[in-house]
C-alpha cells in the first residue's frame, strides 16, 4: 500500500515536473506592453497589412524617398538647383560638385543605402511570415494581395539601389552591384552583379504579377470599407508593378527588353483605362497629376518637407530668403521651358507648378492648399502615367506613333496640338530628354534618364564630369558594407 | 540570570557567586554570559545551584546564512561571511550598507564624487570588482555589477536595502564565491548579500525603542576659493576690466563704473562665501519600536519605525516609514511564519540645484538685495563679457516656488512553512508577494531664470506663456515569488550527509509613466491641470519591464568527521531575459576543504591550532542584469505617423534567438587560521573570476537593414586577493578587558581580455564625442583594465613656448594633441584597499576605531584642470591660480602659458597618485548594567552608542569632492531601550 502510494505520488511528481518545463517556455515568453513580439504582430492579417505600411511609411522617410530621392538629393545630382556655395550647408554642395567621398556628404548615402535595406528588411520579414502563416487568418485572395505587394516593393527598392549603387548597364553589365537581399537576418547577402540583380528584380516582378492578378485596382467600380484595400495606387499595385518592369526592361535596354517595355507600356496607356493624363487646366488644384500617377507614396507631414526644401520667404525689406532651399535660376527655367517661343503661361508644368520669387523659381507640387484635390494631398508620385508614353515613344520603332505619344504630353500639358519638330528617330530621343526635364521636375528620375543614356554634361550643372562618369553615376557604397557585408 | 519569563535578574560577582529571590509554581533560571551558549536550569526546590556554561559554538559567525537554510561554517567550502546586526550597529547607524563596507574590504561603495552625500542618489556597490563593461550601452538594466540582495529568502532592490531600518536586521551574510553563492542560479555572478531580519523570541512581551539620532555637518576642506578681494584683484590683473579689440570707449567707461561698484562693494566688506549658502547642517532621525512576544506555539512581533533624513543641502531628504507584523505558529515539527511590511518614502530633492554652480559665484557678490531678498541679477549693468561666469542669482530660483519630490508606497507580505517531515527531513515552502506604488511631481515655476530668453509678455506672448514645467511620473510594481525546498540530513557514523533539492519561480512587472506639460504663468497654480498644454508633438510616455525566473536546485555537502568535505551543486535556471533558443542555463559549484586543525596532529597541541582550514571551490556562474526584451525581435507601432489611416509598425531592434547568458568562472582558494585558541585569526582568500559573454552590440552589414546586434561577444577576468587578520592583544576576563585589532586587505585587478569590432566604434564614439572636454574619455582596450585613465603622454610644459608637449605614438615630441596617442596614464583601482581597526571592551564599554586606507591608485585632477588651468576666470577659482604660470621663455612651470585659452585636453601631467586614509567610523558604545537604574526605569537592557562617521579624509590628492552634491562628516548617537 505505502510504495504505490510513494510511486503514485512520485509519477505524479515527474508527470507535473514535465508539464511544468513544456509549460515554463511559454511562461517565460514574456510580452512588453510598450514594443510588441514580432509573433503578435503576425498573429492576424492586420499585422501583415501594418507591417507592410511600415515598409511604405520607411520608404517616407525623408532620407528616402520623402525627400531625398524625389526633391532633394537625386534632383541636385540631375542639376535642377541653383545650388550656392554658403546658401546650402557643405554636404549639399559637396553634392553638387559630386563630391562624393567628402565627410560631410558620403553620410547622406551611407543613410540611403541603411535605411533602402531597412525597409527591405522589413519586407523579407513579412514575406518570411508569410510563408510561416497560417493561411486561414487570411481574408479570401488578401493573402496573395500582401504576398505580391511585399514581392513587387523588394524589386522596387532593389532596382533603385541598383540606379544608385550599381554601374549602369552599359558600363558593365557584369560588375559587382549591390546585394539582392531575400532573407531576413544578421547574415550579409553576397552581392549580384548588374545583369543578375536585374533579372532578380524581374522575377520578383513576375512573381508579383502572378499575385496581384486578382487586384481591385482592375475594378473601377471596386468599393470597400475595409482600410487595407483603399487607395490601392498608393501602393505597389498591379499597374504600378507592371510600369516597374517597363522601367527595368528599358533601364537595361536590350532589343527584347525594349520590346517588352514596349508592350508594357502601351498596354498601361491604350488598355487600362483606370489613368489618364492629367491636362494643364487641371493641375493647380492637382499639382502631383494624380490621375496619371500609378504609384504615389502617402506621407502625412509632406507639407513640413515641402517648407524646408521649398518654402521662401522674404525679410522685413523684401530681399528673398531662401537660405537651404531648393530653386531654380530664372535663366535656366527659361532655357527649360523655352519661354522665348512658348512664353510663361503655356506649360502647366511652368504656369501651375512653380512659382517665381525674386528671380528664382520654386517648386509648389508638393506644396498642401486647402482648395487641393483630395487625391493629391501628402502624396509623392513614384511611377507615372507620363514616363510610359516616354517609354512607349522611345522604344518604338515607328516615328509616328512617337511623335503621337509625346504630342499626347504636350497637348495634356497645355500646348494645344503643337508640331513637335520631330523628324527622325535623334529627335524623338531629343524631345524626350528635354521634356523629362520639364516633367520630372522634384521627382528624382532625371538622374537615372542621365545615367542610362550615359550623358557626359549634366544639363544645368556647371561640373565637367565628362572624364569621371563612373564616379558620378556610382554612388559609394558604406564602408560597413565593404568590412562586413560580403563583396 | 534571571528568573525565567520575568524581568527578575541577577549577576553573580567575580567568584561566581550569586543569589536571587524566586517566586511562581516552577521557576526556571536561565543563565547566560557573553561568548557562553546560555542554560536554563528549574529550580525545582534547590537552594543551591551549580552551573557551568559551555563556549558557545553556533554563534551568528560560525554559520553561513544562505537564505534557504543556515549551514554551518566549518564544514563550507565557500568563501563567505557573516556579520551580526549588533556588529553593523557598531559601526554606524546611517544604513547597513555603509556599516557593511567597513566590516568586509569586499564589499565596495565606490565613491561618487559628484553626487557626494546625496540622501537620494543610489550608491554602485560592487563585490570583489566588476564583470561587465557598464556603460557600454543603454541596453544594460542599471548597474550590471551590482550582487544580488536577497532580504528573507527573496530577491530586493538596492534601494530597498538602503531604506531599511538597520534596527530589524538579524545577520547579514556576504557569498563571494561560487561555491557559496551557486544557490541563486542565475542571478549569482556578481555575489549574494544575504539580509535576515529578526524573528520574534519567546516570552513576556518585550518592548524595545531604539532613537538613532545623527547630525550630518558639510564638509568643505576640500574647497579652496579665493576671497573677495582676491578675486577682484585676479580679474583686474587677468585684463577683465581693460578694452578688448573693437570695443568702443562707453564700453570702457561700462567696465570700469563696474569695477568700481565691485570695488565699493569689497570695500564695505561683502565677502560672501557662497558655499555655505544652499548648505545646512542636518539633524537625522529615526524612532523605532519593536515588541516582541509570545509562547511555544504562537509568537508575534511589531515593528514601527520612522526615519527623518534631511540632507545637507537645504530642501533635500529621504523620509521612510515603515511597520510590520510578524506572526509565527509552531507545533512539534511545524513552523509557519507570515511576515508582512509595508514601507513609506517620501524623498525631497533640493531646490538650489547643482552644488557646482556655488563654487563658481564670485565672492564679491551680495546674495541678497537691500530688503533682505534674493536679486534675480547681482549687478544689473553688468557689461557682457562677465556674462560668461555665473551671473544669475541661484538663491533667487531657489525661493521661488519649484517642487522636486516623489514618495512610494510598498508591501511585502512573506509567508514560509517549515515542516520537519522526519527528523533527517525539512521542506521549506515560501511564498512572497509585493506590491509598490511611486509618484514623482517635478515643477519649475516659470519665474525660473532658464526661462529668460523665452518669449515676451508683449512681443511674443505665445512662447512667454509656455513658461514652466511640469512632469508627473507615476509607477507601479508587482513582483510575486515563491520557492520549495527540501532538505535531508543524515549522519551514518562519521559520515555527514546534508542534500537540498528545490524549486522556484518568479515573476516581477514593473510599469511607468510620464506626463510633461508646459506653461504655467503663475507658480501659484502648481498642479498640472493647470497647464496650457503638452510639450509640442510629446506624448506621454511608459516604460514597462517584466522577468520571469524559475529554477531548480540540487545541493550535496558531504563531510567526513567535520575534517573533509566535498560540496556540489547545481542550479537550473530559465529567465525570460534570454533568447528563445536559450532559455535555460545551468549553474554549478564544486568545492572542497579540509579542517586540518581537526587532524590528529594538531589536535594533539591543544589549543594553539585552533583553527586550520583550507577551502577550494571553481563554479560556473551566470548573471542577467539586461532588458528583457533585448533576445527578442519586437516592433515599433510608429505612432507619429499614419500611412493613409493605418498606423505602420516596423521592426524595432534585431533580435538575437541565440542570445546566451553572461558566465562567470568563478575559482576560489582560502586559507584560515585560527592560533591560541582563536586569539589571531586569520582569513585569506585569493580567487580569479573569467566572465565571458558579455553582451555586446556587433557591427553587422548595413544590407541586412541593420547595423549592429546584440551578441556575447567579449570577456573580462578579475583577479583578486583579500585578507583580514583578527588578533587579540588583550583578553583578560577577570578585569573584563579585551583589545581586539583587526586589519583587512583586498587587491583586485582587472583585465578585459577579449572585445569586438563594435567596441572599437564605441570607443571612436566616445573619443568623437570627448572633443573640448578636459576629462579623460573612457575607453575599453583589450589586455587593459576597466578603469584605466587614458590621457596624451605629457612631457610638461615646454619652459621655450609655454605649451605643452607630448610624446606621440611614434615617439616623437609634439605640441599637438591627438586622440591616437592616448596612453594609459593610471588606473583609478587602488593595489591595495582595506581597513585598519581596533575595538576596546572594558566592562560596559566598547570603543571602537576603524581607518580606511587606499594606496596605489591614480585618479585625474579634475580641480586642477578645471579650476586653475582652464580656470573660466570669470567664475570664483581654486586659491591654485595663483601658483606659477608660463609667462615669459625660460619658465620652467607645471602650468602651461596664462594667456593660452585653448582647452586642456586629457593629459598624464594631471595624473596623480592617489593615497587616502581616512576615518571611517569611531565609535563608543556603552551597556548600562545597574540594576538599580534598570530596575528604576523597569528597562531590561540600555545601551548607548556614540558614532563620529567620515569626520577625517586625508588624500595625496588635492580636488574638489561632492562637485554637485557636497560631503558630510556625521556625527551620531544611537540609544536602545529594552523594557
Amino acid at each position: 500500500m505505502k510504495t504505490t502510494l510513494i510511486s503514485h505520488i512520485c509519477k505524479l511528481g515527474i508527470l507535473s515536473l514535465c508539464l511544468g518545463m513544456a509549460s515554463c517556455n511559454d511562461w517565460l515568453d514574456v510580452q512588453s506592453k510598450v514594443d510588441i513580439k514580432e509573433t503578435d504582430v503576425f498573429a492576424d492579417e492586420s499585422g501583415f497589412w501594418d507591417s507592410l505600411a511600415g515598409v511604405y511609411s520607411s520608404m517616407g522617410s525623408t532620407s528616402l524617398y520623402g525627400s531625398a530621392l524625389t526633391m532633394s538629393t537625386l534632383d541636385i545630382l540631375a542639376g535642377y538647383y541653383d545650388i550656392q556655395y554658403g546658401q546650402v550647408t557643405e554636404g549639399v554642395y559637396n553634392l553638387s560638385r559630386y563630391n562624393y567621398l567628402s565627410t560631410l556628404s558620403r553620410p547622406t548615402f551611407d543613410a540611403i543605402w541603411e535605411d533602402m535595406y531597412n525597409a527591405i528588411a522589413n519586407d523579407n520579414n513579412v514575406l518570411k511570415h508569410l510563408e510561416e502563416a497560417d493561411k486561414d487568418i487570411f481574408e479570401e485572395g488578401h493573402y496573395d494581395l500582401i504576398k505580391g505587394e511585399a514581392l513587387a516593393l523588394r524589386a522596387y527598392l532593389h532596382f533603385d539601389l541598383l540606379r544608385m549603387f550599381g554601374k549602369a548597364y552599359w558600363m558593365d553589365p557584369d560588375a559587382v552591384a549591390i546585394p539582392y537581399v531575400k532573407r531576413f537576418g544578421k547574415d550579409a547577402t553576397p552581392r549580384s552583379t548588374v545583369s543578375e540583380v536585374i533579372e532578380l528584380a524581374l522575377d520578383d516582378c513576375r512573381a508579383a504579377v502572378e499575385c496581384l492578378k486578382n487586384d481591385p485596382v482592375q475594378d473601377s467600380s471596386f468599393e470597400t470599407d475595409n482600410i487595407y484595400l483603399l487607395y490601392r495606387t498608393n501602393r505597389l499595385n498591379l499597374y504600378a508593378v507592371q510600369a516597374l518592369m517597363a522601367r527595368i526592361y528599358l533601364y537595361r535596354g536590350t532589343e527584347a527588353d525594349r520590346a517588352e517595355a514596349l508592350k508594357l507600356a502601351d498596354y498601361l496607356i491604350d488598355d487600362v483605362g483606370t489613368f489618364d493624363l492629367v491636362m494643364s487646366s487641371y493641375m493647380s488644384t492637382n499639382r502631383i497629376l494624380s490621375g496619371e500617377t500609378l504609384f504615389t507614396l502617402y506621407k502625412d507631414d509632406l507639407s513640413e518637407v515641402y517648407e524646408s526644401n521649398f518654402l521662401y520667404s522674404y525679410d522685413s525689406y523684401g530681399n528673398l530668403i531662401w537660405t537651404g532651399k531648393l530653386a531654380t535660376r530664372r535663366a535656366d527655367i527659361n532655357e527649360m521651358f523655352n519661354t522665348a517661343q512658348w512664353g510663361e503661361s503655356k506649360d502647366g508644368r511652368l504656369a501651375k507648378l512653380m512659382v517665381n520669387a525674386g528671380g528664382y523659381y520654386f517648386s509648389t507640387k508638393y506644396e498642401q492648399r486647402d482648395g487641393d484635390v483630395q487625391p493629391a494631398k501628402c502624396r509623392i508620385p513614384l511611377i507615372r502615367l507620363a514616363e510610359m508614353y516616354y517609354i512607349s515613344a522611345e522604344c518604338t520603332d515607328d516615328l509616328d506613333k512617337a511623335t503621337d505619344r509625346l504630342a499626347d504630353i504636350w497637348r495634356a500639358r497645355g500646348y494645344g496640338l503643337p508640331d513637335l519638330g520631330i523628324e527622325t528617330k535623334e529627335d524623338v530621343l531629343q524631345f524626350i530628354a528635354d521634356d523629362y526635364r520639364r516633367d520630372f521636375y522634384a521627382e528624382g528620375q532625371l538622374f537615372y534618364f542621365y545615367k542610362r543614356n550615359g550623358y557626359t554634361s549634366i544639363p544645368g550643372s556647371t561640373v565637367d564630369i565628362s572624364g569621371k562618369l563612373e564616379s558620378v553615376y556610382v554612388f559609394p557604397i558604406p564602408e560597413d558594407e565593404d568590412d562586413f557585408g560580403i563583396q | 540570570m534571571r528568573l525565567k519569563d520575568t524581568a527578575v535578574g541577577t549577576t553573580t560577582n567575580a567568584d561566581g557567586e550569586y543569589t536571587i529571590q524566586v517566586s511562581g509554581k516552577y521557576p526556571t533560571l536561565v543563565y547566560s554570559f557573553i561568548g557562553m551558549e546560555s542554560k536554563e536550569m528549574p529550580v525545582r526546590g534547590n537552594n543551591k545551584l551549580n552551573v557551568t556554561l559551555n563556549e558557545n559554538s553556533q554563534t551568528l559567525q560560525d554559520v553561513v546564512v544562505t537564505g534557504i537554510f543556515r549551514k554551518t561554517k566549518e564544514l563550507a567550502t565557500g568563501a563567505s561571511i557573516t556579520v551580526t546586526g549588533d556588529e553593523l550597529k557598531s559601526v554606524g547607524n546611517a544604513n547597513i550598507l555603509q556599516s557593511l563596507r567597513t566590516l568586509d574590504p569586499s564589499f565596495k561603495i565606490l565613491d561618487n564624487n559628484i553626487a557626494g552625500s546625496n540622501p537620494n542618489v543610489l550608491p554602485n556597490v560592487e563585490l570583489r570588482g566588476a564583470n561587465s563593461i557598464s556603460d557600454l550601452d543603454a541596453d544594460y538594466n542599471g548597474n550590471p555589477n551590482q550582487p544580488l540582495f536577497i532580504l528573507d529568502g527573496f530577491e530586493t532592490t538596492l534601494q530597498r536595502v538602503i531604506d531599511l531600518d538597520p534596527n530589524r536586521v538579524e545577520s547579514i551574510s556576504i557569498l563571494k564565491d561560487a561555491s557559496a553563492a551557486a544557490l541563486y542560479g542565475s542571478r549569482s555572478a556578481n555575489g549574494v548579500i544575504v539580509i535576515e531580519t529578526k524573528a520574534p523570541e519567546m516570552g513576556r512581551i518585550r518592548v524595545s525603542y531604539t532613537g538613532d539620532y545623527a547630525v550630518n555637518a558639510p564638509d568643505l576642506t576640500d574647497y579652496h576659493l579665493l576671497n573677495a578681494e582676491q578675486k577682484l584683484q585676479l580679474q583686474l590683473d587677468a585684463g577683465h576690466f581693460d578694452i578688448k579689440e573693437n570695443q568702443t570707449n562707453s564700453a570702457l567707461q561700462e567696465k570700469l563704473d563696474y569695477y568700481n561698484r565691485l570695488l565699493t562693494n569689497v570695500r564695505s566688506g561683502v565677502n560672501t562665501y557662497w558655499l555655505s549658502k544652499p548648505l545646512q547642517t542636518a539633524f537625522e532621525q529615526r524612532h523605532t519600536l519593536y515588541v516582541e512576544g509570545g509562547d511555544e506555539h504562537l509568537r508575534y512581533s511589531v515593528n514601527v519605525s520612522g526615519k527623518l533624513a534631511p540632507g545637507v543641502m537645504k530642501g533635500s531628504e529621504r523620509n521612510t516609514y515603515s511597520g510590520g507584523v510578524v506572526l509565527s505558529y509552531r507545533t512539534n515539527n511545524l513552523l509557519i511564519k507570515n511576515d508582512l511590511q509595508v514601507e513609506y518614502v517620501e524623498a525631497e530633492n533640493s531646490p538650489y540645484g547643482d552644488f557646482s554652480q556655488y563654487a563658481k559665484l564670485n565672492p564679491y557678490f551680495k546674495p541678497y538685495g537691500d530688503n533682505g531678498k534674493a536679486t534675480a541679477l547681482f549687478d544689473e549693468e553688468m557689461p557682457s563679457d562677465f556674462k560668461s561666469g555665473v551671473y544669475r542669482n541661484p538663491l533667487y530660483d531657489a525661493q521661488l516656488n519649484n517642487v522636486d519630490k516623489e514618495n512610494g508606497l510598498s508591501f511585502t507580505n512573506n509567508f514560509s512553512v517549515e515542516w520537519n517531515i522526519l527528523k533527517t527531513l525539512t521542506l521549506l515552502g515560501r511564498f512572497s508577494i509585493s506590491k509598490g506604488y511611486s509618484h514623482s511631481e517635478v515643477f519649475t515655476s516659470a519665474k525660473n531664470s532658464k526661462y529668460v530668453n523665452m518669449g515676451d509678455p508683449v512681443s511674443d506672448p505665445e512662447n512667454y506663456l509656455l513658461r514652466g514645467e511640469f512632469e508627473l511620473g507615476d509607477g507601479n510594481s508587482y513582483s510575486v515569488s515563491g520557492d520549495l525546498n527540501l532538505r535531508y540530513a543524515q549522519n551514518f557514523g562519521k559520515h555527514m550527509l546534508y542534500v537540498v533539492g528545490g524549486v522556484n519561480m518568479s515573476e516581477s512587472n514593473s510599469h511607468s509613466t510620464l506626463i510633461q506639460a508646459q506653461g504655467f504663468p503663475n507658480d501659484k497654480m502648481n498642479d498640472i491641470s493647470f497647464a496650457k498644454q503638452y510639450y509640442k508633438d510629446e506624448r506621454p510616455t511608459a516604460s514597462y519591464d517584466i522577468k520571469r525566473l524559475v529554477g531548480v536546485l540540487a545541493t550535496a555537502n558531504y563531510s567526513y568527521d567535520s575534517k573533509y568535505l566535498l560540496d556540489f551543486s547545481l542550479k537550473v535556471d530559465g529567465s525570460s531575459n534570454f533568447g528563445s533558443n536559450n532559455k535555460f542555463t545551468p549553474v554549478w559549484s564544486v568545492g572542497a576543504g579540509w579542517n586540518m586543525h581537526k587532524e590528529k596532529f594538531f589536535a594533539d597541541m591543544g589549543n594553539r591550532v585552533s583553527l586550520l582550514k583550507l577551502r577550494a571551490s571553481y563554479g560556473v556562474q551566470a548573471s542577467q542584469n539586461f532588458s528583457p526584451f533585448q533576445a527578442m525581435q519586437m516592433y515599433k507601432y510608429d505612432v507619429d505617423h499614419q500611412y493613409n489611416g493605418i498606423i505602420p509598425t516596423v521592426i524595432n531592434t534585431m533580435g538575437n534567438a541565440d542570445l546566451q547568458w553572461q558566465k562567470t568562472k568563478t575559482w576560489n582558494v582560502g586559507l584560515e587560521v585560527g592560533l591560541w585558541n582563536d586569539r589571531l585569526v586569520l582569513i585569506a582568500d585569493l580567487y580569479r573570476r573569467n566572465t565571458s559573454n558579455l553582451l555586446s552590440p556587433v557591427t553587422i552589414a548595413p544590407s541586412t537593414g541593420f547595423t549592429t546586434y546584440t551578441a556575447n561577444i567579449g570577456s573580462t577576468e578579475n583577479r583578486g586577493v583579500e585578507a583580514s587578520a583578527r588578533f587579540a592583544v588583550i583578553r583578560d576576563r577577570l578585569h573584563d578587558l579585551t583589545w581586539n585589532l583587526n586589519l583587512s586587505v583586498s587587491h583586485n585587478s582587472n583585465k578585459i581580455t577579449d572585445i569586438n569590432n563594435a567596441m572599437q566604434e564605441h570607443n571612436n564614439s566616445t573619443l568623437a564625442s570627448n572633443t573640448n572636454s578636459s576629462t579623460p574619455p573612457k575607453l575599453y582596450i583589450e589586455g587593459n583594465s576597466m578603469s584605466a585613465i587614458y590621457t596624451a603622454n605629457s612631457l610638461g610644459i615646454d619652459p621655450a613656448t609655454g605649451k605643452e608637449m607630448f610624446l606621440n605614438r611614434f615617439g616623437k615630441v609634439t605640441y599637438t594633441w591627438d586622440s591616437q596617442d592616448l596612453i594609459v596614464a593610471g588606473d583609478t583601482e587602488p593595489n591595495m584597499e582595506g581597513i585598519i581597526g581596533s575595538s576596546v571592551i572594558w566592562k560596559d564599554f566598547t570603543l571602537g576605531v576603524n581607518l580606511r586606507y587606499k594606496l596605489g591608485g591614480q585618479t585625474y585632477n579634475q580641480t586642477l584642470v578645471d579650476r586653475v588651468e582652464n580656470a573660466n576666470l570669470y567664475d570664483n577659482v581654486d586659491v591654485r591660480v595663483y601658483e606659477k604660470r608660463w609667462q615669459q621663455p625660460g619658465d620652467r612651470t607645471f602650468y602651461k602659458d596664462v594667456k593660452d585659452t585653448e582647452i586642456t585636453r586629457a593629459t598624464s601631467r594631471f595624473v596623480q597618485d592617489e593615497n587616502v586614509l581616512s576615518l571611517e567610523s569611531v565609535s563608543l558604545s556603552y551597556n548600562l548594567t545597574s540594576p538599580k537604574i534598570l530596575n528604576a526605569l523597569h528597562a531590561e537592557r540600555i545601551r548607548i552608542n556614540g558614532y563620529l562617521n567620515d569626520v577625517f579624509r586625508w588624500s595625496t590628492v588635492k580636488q574638489e569632492r561632492g562637485l554637485s552634491y557636497p560631503f558630510a562628516n556625521r556625527f551620531a548617537l544611537s540609544v536602545n531601550l529594552t523594557f
